[in-house]
């Protein structure tokens, strides 16, 4: 039977789990506004400035990990107006 | 290096850049440039396939209204003006369109001027005056919204 991948839903709730357990309150003191990878297998963490680099990060640790990328100091990794992005335009 | 976008059906500023996937397969697409959202490139989830992006893991993404969805997230490249910069891009359920953000802005260090009819991405580092050139050959009246069409291919 071939392995199952978490859904979307599934890696930000076990990824914010261990970010609110193991690193929010560490990293909103030395890291605000920075991005942090959070390996949901490990929970290893990685940060840096910019989103892709910390992703790029883990992955080097952890060449097959699925990660939960969150700003440091806000509830979401990014804004979007919303009028195009998951409210499909109307034609 | 200047961009010149254009205007879609609905009057958004878009762009045409190419997406390239990791095993070099790229695509074409029209995105909408949206400086409302902080990241990279937005697009849907779909988009995975022809491009063979790889799920790298999840985030949350909040919307104007205050309301949180959940976005996979991939690694890839994105070519516009000759010019190639890496980037993480957000894959949506719901969305048909792309986006490219203020991320996307400073991956490129790119300015940008919206006019009432001419939508000019220019490098920072640009010398003005020939934006102010470019500008003077603005036409007036309505934008033109006519479509632009996309194409796929192998890097």
């Amino acid at each position: 039977m071939p392995p199952t991948h978490p859904s979307d839903r599934e890696i930000v709730l076990k990824g914010r789990q261990i970010y609110d357990s193991k690193y929010r309150s560490g990293f909103e003191r030395d890291f605000l506004g920075q991005f942090a990878a959070i390996d949901i297998v490990t929970e290893d963490a990685f940060v840096d400035e910019f989103p892709d680099r910390a992703l790029a990060k883990a992955k080097i640790a952890s060449p097959s990990g699925t990660f939960f990328l969150v700003r440091i100091g806000s509830e979401a990794a990014f804004k979007v107006s919303g009028l195009s992005h998951g409210h499909p335009r109307l034609v | 290096m200047v961009i010149l976008g254009s205007f879609d059906a609905s009057g958004s500023p878009v762009i045409t850049i190419r997406v390239i996937g990791p095993d070099g397969l790229y695509k074409d697409y029209q995105a909408t440039i949206d400086t409302g959202f902080t990241g990279f490139i937005a697009m849907n989830v779909n988009e995975l396939v022809p491009l063979h992006l790889q799920t790298e893991g999840a985030t949350e993404v909040t919307l104007a209204d205050g309301s949180a969805v959940y976005n996979l997230l991939a690694l890839g490249s994105v070519t516009v003006g000759g010019k190639t910069e890496s980037g993480s891009i957000l894959l949506d359920d719901n969305s048909g369109d792309v986006l490219v953000g203020l991320d996307f802005l400073r991956a490129f260090n790119l300015a940008l001027i919206i006019t009432s009819a001419m939508v000019i991405l220019y490098d920072k580092d640009e010398a003005l005056s020939v934006i102010f050139q470019l500008m003077a050959t603005e036409p007036t009246g309505s934008p033109d919204t006519t479509p632009t069409g996309g194409s796929t291919g192998e890097a």
